[in-house]
């Protein structure tokens, strides 16, 4: 078999491992990635996270077969390194371990075959077009780098796997995919954009930073422990209503106090009063850990502090699932090595 | 060192293997206590070496933690073919640590296969 007629068959090999899973029913409740961790416990690989210094992951055929990742890297990398070696458990390779992913076609053929099946079963056309349309983002607004950012953040995948993904489904050209992964500050820039003077108080780079609207009402969003959301509300303030949390329904979560810093932010006219202006809200998590079981809402509400309750259309409302990952066996893993013990 | 004194020290030691080896599998005290059916107090002390461990619990932890119990007793492991078999295979450039990594998560796939299978 030539190499093309090889990436085909794993790019089939990933789809079919993708229609398999119900991703459509995962969809349709309102999440918007593939989650391989649960497609490997689903395939009955032992999964584990452990720091490691240079290896990304290793994929070990053993009596069982086995997935090693590096936790230590960002959400991304680790959803990728883990479709990577489980392209190399669905093609039948051997023992593998992986100090670089996506190194295009240098790469040793096994290599390009896992490649190619993990970007089929993270960014295939499927959830890509689902994102676009339940986010009405368009070819157009997909050059756009900050969208791009926050396409990867809905795909689970870096910031460059999404540039290539773009490419791969032909949405990007490959020249101006080149050109935007060239830029590798890109990321920060953005991050830091969205959280204006807020952004000076984070020690450091890792947490992601969600831009919300309406559009994402209706998704689940997987965040990490530390990221920051930030959506852009029609505020009344000049009358005095601010935004909050709804304390009642999403606990866990503050909206907070935004300091301008006026070299970057213009100051706003004068108000007057029943002038409509946004309002942007940055939101976190105040609890270290949020509960990775249940969907927690983010439900935040229009009001005049000294009065109180509000009618209920001066309300945003998303959802999120928090993926923890932590050192040690996957969950499923975890309730195996206990179930098999309980009871002897 | 007389007696007694080894006899503490291999205890002490037992003691933080059965920690680490909890750890690394990333199961709490909580989770070790209810696989075992004793209590979490139970659980703390023997891997402060306060308490001694029965065979019969060294045998269900090595399960738990998908180690051998050779390895929990001793620190040495029957099967040293794992670890050589990765340097045979001379990946080279590995860390040193990363190797370790390595050669512990194939030893835990070979233990945990076999409780799998109920040996």
């Amino acid at each position: 078999m030539s190499l093309n007629e090889r990436l085909l068959t794993a790019g089939r090999c990933a789809a079919q491992v993708l229609s398999d899973s119900n991703i459509n029913g995962r969809m349709a409740d309102g999440y918007t990635r593939v989650d391989p961790i649960k497609l490997a416990e689903a395939a009955d690989v032992a999964l584990m996270f452990q720091p490691m210094e240079n290896l990304l992951g290793a994929y070990l055929k053993e009596d069982r077969p086995g997935i090693l990742i590096n936790m230590d890297r960002p959400a991304g990398l680790v959803h990728m390194t883990c479709a990577h070696e489980l392209g190399h458990h669905f093609l039948g390779h051997e023992t593998t371990t992986d100090e670089e992913i996506e190194s295009g076609r240098s790469a040793k053929p096994v290599e390009q075959e896992a490649d190619t099946f993990a970007y089929a079963l993270l960014a295939s056309r499927l959830v890509l077009v689902n994102v676009m349309k339940r986010k009405r983002w368009g070819a157009v607004q997909l050059r756009n780098p900050e969208i791009i950012y926050q396409l990867s953040l809905r795909l689970g995948i870096s910031y460059t796997s999404a540039i290539w993904s773009l490419a791969r489904n032909n949405v990007l050209s490959w020249t101006d995919a080149t050109r935007l992964a060239n830029n590798k500050k890109a990321p920060k820039i953005y991050k830091q954009a969205l959280l204006g003077a807020n952004g000076s108080v984070m020690d450091n780079w890792k947490p992601d930073v969600w831009l919300l609207d309406e559009y994402d009402r209706d998704l689940i969003l997987e965040p990490h422990s530390g990221d920051k959301f930030v959506v852009d509300l029609p505020s009344h303030a000049a009358a005095g209503y601010l935004w909050s949390v709804d304390a009642a329904s999403s606990e866990g979560f503050i909206v907070e106090p935004v300091s301008y810093d006026a070299s970057v932010i213009k100051s706003p006219a004068p108000t007057r009063i029943g002038e409509v202006l946004p309002q942007r809200c940055i939101i976190s998590a105040t609890a270290a850990e949020i509960s990775d079981v249940l969907p927690a809402a983010i439900s935040l509400v229009q009001s005049q502090p000294w009065i109180g309750p509000v009618e209920l259309d001066d309300r945003y409302e998303a959802s999120t699932k928090y993926e923890l990952l932590r050192v040690g066996a996957s969950k499923a893993e975890k309730s195996m090595l206990v179930n098999q013990v309980k009871g002897t | 060192m007389n007696a007694s004194g080894t006899v503490d020290r291999q205890r002490q030691e037992l003691a933080e293997r059965l920690r680490e080896a909890r750890e690394y599998v990333g199961l709490s005290q909580d989770e070790t206590a209810t696989a075992l059916g004793i209590s979490r107090t139970a659980v703390t002390l023997i891997e402060s070496a306060g308490r001694k461990v029965e065979a019969v619990e060294l045998g269900k932890l090595a399960k738990l933690y998908g180690q051998d119990v050779d390895w929990l007793l001793t620190g040495k492991s029957k099967e040293k073919d794992s670890r050589q078999a990765f340097l045979a295979r001379a990946i080279h450039g590995l860390s040193s640590s990363d190797m370790e990594q390595l050669a512990r998560f194939s030893d835990y796939l070979r233990n945990s296969a076999k409780s799998k299978r109920g040996e």
